[in-house]
Formats: structure tokens, sequence, C-alpha cells
């Protein structure tokens, strides 16, 4: 925990952004947040709205593992666009835990899709109640129980399980359309962020809160890719987790890391207002590095050299973080506030 | 579940930090409410130790009703000091000793054949210590023939680096007092019988003894954690003096606690992740069905911190200068926000304990489809994550002038980079 001294720069920023909705000459941060929302945040709703829809669809007309899988990673892909914003309609209802709930520490995913399957629970049929069911049976990885691990993915088309499968692919479905929907609105949650104070329905009530959020979304979803995608796995040197990866049962861990990261340039170039050389050099080394490790469920990590590379990644984001805050935070003014993985 | 992320800081007092009036004081009181707190709960925990103690010399409903009874006061200060982990790292890097949660609780004891045997995550699940005297672990034989506090802290708690190897604290003693809760999401707490405690004929479930040498040995653990602590908040002692040596340093500490508790772990690990998982077993004080107060005290504690005082557990008032007198002298508005934020999640919270309470209890609200429930504990957690974003703008406000940013390697040192 160490701490860069502010500069003047940040001083000014702050004291201008606490006079409420002045509008300034050049607004770095108003443009900051403009296109963030309209270049990065919008685009990923609707990325991941598609590939949901199609999912649902494809589940719809085949149920089976091997029909449905293609589809299922091209939702996950469009997913880990827009995981890391934890925020307005991804956040309510706790939609966020619902499509991807992981790292499930006691296991009770397979105990309650198990209990599902043996109940021949009818909830499947009523969307409406399905939508009530704990999220141990819905979302992504209970997804990827039934269409990857061995003890779900033997069903044939019309049995129970193929219902279940329908039922989650369309509950997700479902989930990204509402989030579309309410992100894209009228007075929606891409006009909350980006009107802030002036907003029809106010959550934060200056730009400099919005941009700070944004800011705070970025920083801790790529601390969560180093703590959690990366570092579960890895356990200790003496005792390496290759099942605590995250989805690993469909060789995506390495690919999600990947993505994660891509993401979170993605979300960086919008907001940087000004050269961010320094961390487009360390995302494209981080990028490369994660890439370079072959190894999509990272399996690898009980090999100690393949361990190490692994690490290193986490290393470099770490390092990566520093960059950021350098070329982002400072020049706007804003610290990471508050997040979701606190509590952990 | 121990550690706050790096980016909840906002830390770090700089030269240029402009420096409020009653800085000072307020910590003074903040410090003085940590010492308060932290002392009442080891003085509870002695209260249970007594309490355990007539149970085992004596078995009977009785005594088990009062040890039980003694447990959940002893919650009561002991939830009021949470607030203090994640702004004080000597807190948080202790805490997973006496409150680590959830458990696989089949590691102390015998447990329901539903419960299942060992795990994915950890093989070490359905160990039960409590009938094995000798096994091995990770590797290494272990000879648990004597149970003692040194071998629940050092060997067993975290056993083979799986967190939910809970072997120690609040909720180890609390599973030993009450027994698994096997009634799923309908009321009912967990209906361990006396007689588990009962030495030689009319012993049940087996190895009594050696579950009566746990409990005092878990609760002997649990009493001298909580003496280091409160040493730590004592005249000298190194929480206490960390603050005190930086009170700006200190109210960004108090802030921190606060936010880092009020989002990340009580309204989204605790809450909202049991209530999306319909599992009763995510309640935190799952065994005692005691979770009601958990959360409640966890906002009570945030409210002491916020407004400077304290009401002890012999009913002795501690209060001194505040963060809300502090914070309404630098941003009047800000002030008001973040008072009635706090306030507004006392009374949500209350509202859960009010209705547990009254026999509606936390796992039938956590039941699938049970809308009064979900409202309960989602308006709870609403009004706590609404509270995070005040606490933010009070950082904002006491720490205009000074941004922290995360330190790195690359920042502090470049060349560690390519080391």
């Amino acid at each position: 925990m160490r701490f860069l001294a502010t500069s003047l720069v940040t001083s000014l920023g702050l004291g201008l952004s606490l006079s409420v909705a002045a509008p300034v000459l050049a607004d770095p941060l108003q443009d900051a947040l403009t296109r963030a929302v309209d270049q990065h945040a919008t685009p990923a709703v609707a990325r991941f709205d598609h590939a949901a829809t199609a999912l649902s669809d494809a589940a719809a007309a085949d149920c089976t593992p091997e029909a449905v899988k293609p589809a299922y990673n091209a939702a996950f892909d469009a997913w880990m666009g827009l995981q890391h914003l934890h925020m307005g309609p991804l956040e309510t209802n706790g939609r966020i835990l619902t499509i991807a709930f992981w790292p499930d520490k006691k296991g009770l995913i397979p105990r309650a899709l198990a209990d599902m399957i043996a109940a021949k629970d009818p909830v499947v049929q009523d969307p409406q109640a399905f939508s009530q069911v704990s999220i141990a049976a819905r979302g992504f990885f209970a997804l990827e129980y039934m269409l990857y691990d061995d003890a779900f993915d033997d069903y044939a088309a019309g049995s129970y399980s193929c219902e279940l499968v329908q039922a989650i692919t369309h509950d997700l479905g479902r989930m990204a359309q509402v989030i579309d929907a309410e992100w894209t609105a009228p007075d929606g949650f891409a006009d909350t962020l980006r009107e802030a104070g002036a907003a029809a329905k106010p959550h934060y009530l200056t730009p400099q809160e919005s941009v700070q959020a944004l800011y705070t979304m970025l920083m801790s979803g790529l601390e969560d890719t180093k703590g959690k995608r990366i570092a579960r796995p890895l356990g200790t040197f003496d005792k390496p987790r290759p099942t605590r990866a995250e989805a690993y049962r469909s060789g995506r861990s390495e690919r999600n890391v990947v993505l994660s990261l891509s993401a979170a340039r993605d979300l960086a170039r919008t907001m940087a207002p000004g050269d961010m050389s320094a961390s487009e050099e360390m995302f494209a080394e981080v990028i490369g590095l994660a890439e370079a490790l072959n190894d999509p469920d990272f399996s690898g990590v009980i090999e100690p050299m393949q361990r190490l590379k692994t690490e290193i990644v986490g290393q470099r984001i770490e390092a990566l973080l520093g960059a950021l805050a350098n070329d982002v935070g400072l020049p706007l003014g804003v610290s990471a506030g508050f997040n979701a993985s606190d509590g952990d | 579940m121990k550690r706050m992320t790096t980016t909840a800081l906002f830390a770090a007092t700089l030269p240029l930090a402009p420096a409020f009036a009653g800085e000072k004081e307020v910590v003074d009181t903040y410090v003085e409410i940590g010492h308060a707190t932290f002392e009442d709960a080891l003085i509870k925990a002695q209260e249970l130790r007594t309490a355990i103690d007539t149970l085992l010399t004596e078995p009977s409903e009785a005594g088990l009703t009062a040890a039980r009874t003694a447990w959940i006061a002893a919650r009561v200060p002991y939830q009021q000091t949470e607030v203090f982990r994640f702004g004080n790292p000597i807190v948080d890097d202790w805490e997973g000793k006496v409150n680590a949660w959830p458990l696989d609780e089949g590691l102390i004891d015998y447990v329901d054949a539903s419960y299942g045997g060992p795990t994915d995550e950890n093989e070490y699940a359905a160990l039960n210590v409590i009938a094995t005297p000798k096994f091995t672990l990770s590797g290494t034989e272990i000879d648990a023939t004597e149970i003692t506090p040194e071998l629940i802290g050092e060997t067993l708690h975290e056993a083979d680096e799986v967190e939910a190897n809970v072997a120690s604290g609040y909720h180890a003693i609390e599973f030993l007092l009450w027994g698994q809760d096997l009634n799923g999401t309908e009321h009912g707490a967990g209906n361990r019988p006396y007689t588990d405690y009962v030495v030689g004929e009319g012993c049940t479930n087996g190895n009594c003894d050696r579950r009566g040498h746990y409990l005092t040995a878990a609760t002997d653990l649990l009493i001298s954690d909580l003496e280091y602590m409160v040493g730590k908040w004592a005249e000298g002692g190194e929480a206490r003096e960390t603050v005190l040596a930086d009170p700006a340093a200190g109210i960004v500490a108090m802030l921190t606690g606060m936010g880092s508790l009020s989002y990340g772990e009580l309204g989204g690990e605790r809450m909202k992740l049991g209530l999306m998982l319909n599992d009763p077993e995510e309640e935190h004080d799952c065994f005692s069905d005691n979770t009601h107060n958990s959360h409640f005290y966890d906002g009570l504690g945030m409210r002491n911190v916020f407004t400077g005082q304290y009401v002890r557990s012999d009913g002795t008032l501690i209060r001194g200068e505040s963060l809300a007198d502090l914070l309404t002298a630098a941003d009047p508005e800000a002030g008001a926000e973040l008072s009635a934020a706090v306030d507004h999640s006392v009374a949500e919270l209350g509202q859960i304990k009010a209705a547990a309470e009254a026999g509606f209890s936390y796992d039938q609200m956590l039941a699938r489809g049970n809308a009064a429930g979900e409202e309960l504990i989602m308006s709870a957690v609403d009004a706590l994550v609404l509270q995070t974003r005040s606490i933010e703008r009070a950082v904002t406000v006491l720490q205009a002038g000074e941004v922290s940013v995360e330190g790195s390697d690359s920042l502090d040192n470049p060349s560690a980079v390519f080391e």
C-alpha cells in the first residue's frame, strides 16, 4: 500500500468538479464520461443482449450440449466485455451474481442442479418462477455444468435436463434484454451516468462521481482478474488448485483472462484524457503473456514453470494498475471507490 | 473473506492535505470506542466460557440454553467491532481467526448424511476431528488425541489452505452449541441435544468427552484472540497508536471501514448473495438463527463510529467528538446526507431484526419466492449501497485536495517491473 503524491493539476480538477455542473471550457471529465458510456459500455450491453438472445434461441431449437456450446461460448465472450461494470441495471436484482455465480466455494451449483433434476422441479416450465430460483442453478456456471460436466452432460432432447438447459438459457437471454432496455431507455442508466446531477434519474451528483464509478470498475475489474481468475488456480507453490480456475470445465479460464484484460483496455482508452502509452505498452505485454500461456483451462499450473508464467501475468496486472492510475485516474482527478469485492 | 482489495483505499496523508479542526479529537473518540467494543467482546466471551464450564460440569438442557444465551450476548459487542476491520489492517489480518465463515462444519464434528463428503474444494470437509484422534492432513500425520487451542488455531484452522475449514472462532463454537440447522428455509435453528456433552453413559452421537474438550479449547482460543486485540487498542497498543499518529489517515480508516463493511461485506457477501442463493447455510449465524442480530449490530457499529458514541454492554455511554461533526463542519449537506443514510440503514436492519424476533426467521426470508423476506433483505441491502455512495462523498469532502492512488512497483520503482 503505497500512495502517490498528488499534483497541482489534480487538486485543481477536484476543486472544479466540486462546483456542481459548472460547464468548463474543455471538459476532459465530461468527454471521458461520454466516450466511456457511448463507445465502451453501451455497445458492450448491446453485444451481450444479442449473444444471450442467440444462446436462448439456439437452446430452444436444440438443447443438446454439442448444439448449445458454440452459442454458449459466444455469449460468454460477450459477457466478458461487460462483466466488470458493477453498476445500474447490471447490479439491479443482483443480475451480475446471477449471470456469473463464481467462485462457487461450497459446491452449491452441482448440488442445486442435482436436486432439481432428481425432483424434476416443474419450475423450469415457468420463466417467471425460474427467475426466483437460487442463482446456483442459473447463469453461465450452472449452464457450464450441464454442457460440460460428465455428471450432467449426458442428456437427450426432451429430457428434464434438456428443459433445464432451455430454462437457464432463456433466463440469461431475458436478463440480457432487460439490462439492455434499462441501459438504453430514455432516461435510462446511460443517461444517468452521462448526465450525472442533471439526469432525470440522478444517481451520481456530478460528472466526477460518474467518472469515479467507471474508474472504480476499471480498477476493480483488473483486480478481480488478478485476485480471482489468476490467483485462485495458482493456490500455493506446494499446492496449486487447477479446479479453482474460472470456467475450467469449458476450457475458458485463459480466454476469460484475455477477454477481461481486453475489455479493461477498451474502457481505459475511452477514459484516458491524454497520452496513455505507458498503459498501452503494459496492456500489450500482459495480454501477450496471457495468450502465450497456451493453457486454456489452467490445468498447467501444477507444473512449476507454467505456474510461474501464470503468476507473472498476475504481477503484470498489478503493475498495470499503477500505470492506469497515472494515465487515467490522476489526470481525471479521481481515485477508486468501494467495490463489490471488498468483503472477500 | 479477509482482506479488502486495494481499490478501496483512499488513504494516506500528504503534506498538501488540508487539516480539519477536530480531526485529532475525532480519532480520539474512535480509538476509545474501538477499545471499549473489543473489551466488551472479551468480557462477553469470558462469560460464555463460564456458561460452557457449567454445561460441561453438569450437562443439562438448562445449561445448554444458558450457554447459547451467552453466545448470543457475546455476538452483540463483537459485531459492533466489525466496522473496525477494513480500515485497520491489524484487525483485518486477525479477523479470520475469530469470525471466519461460512464453514464446512463436518471438519469438526458429526453431520447429517445430507451434508455429503469431501468436495472439489475441500477434501477435509467431512473429516470430523472430534471422532478422529489421528489423521493425515496434507500429507502430515496429525495427533489430535488432545484437543488444545494450539491444535485448533495452528493445525486445523484453514487446514489444507481451505477457507471453509473453519476450526476456530464464534461460528465453530456456535456449531458446537447448536449443531446443524436441518430445517432448511423453515423456521427453526440447530437442535443439538445437551446429551452430546454427557460423558460416559447417556452420551449421544459419540465422543462426548472430546466434543467438550473441543468446545472448551475453541472458547479459550477465542478469549486469547480477543485479549490480543483488546491490547492492540489499549494505551500504547499498535492499532490505537497507528490511528493516533496520523489523524487524517485515521479519518480515512474510519470511512474505509464503514464503506467496505457496508458494500462488499455486509450488503454483498453476507446479505445479497445469501438471498440470491436461497441457501440457509449462507446465513451468517446459520446454526443459531441469530443472523438478524449479527447484521443489525454490524449496522449499529457503523453508526457508533459515525456518531462518536457507543453504549457499552454494561450500559455506560462513551461519547466524543464525531466524524459526523467533522463532516458537517466541512460540508453540512454531505453531513446531513450521511447521517440520514446511516440512520436509514440501521432502521432497515432493525426491521429484519424485528420480524425475526417476532418469529419470521432469517432463513425463512431466504426461501425461494418469499416476497416479504426478499423485500426486507433487499431494502436493507439498498440502504447499505446508498450509504456507501454517501461515504464516498464524505471521503471526497474530507480528503479534497489529495488523491491517493494505488502504489505499484512500476511507479514507485520503474525498474522493478523488468526485474
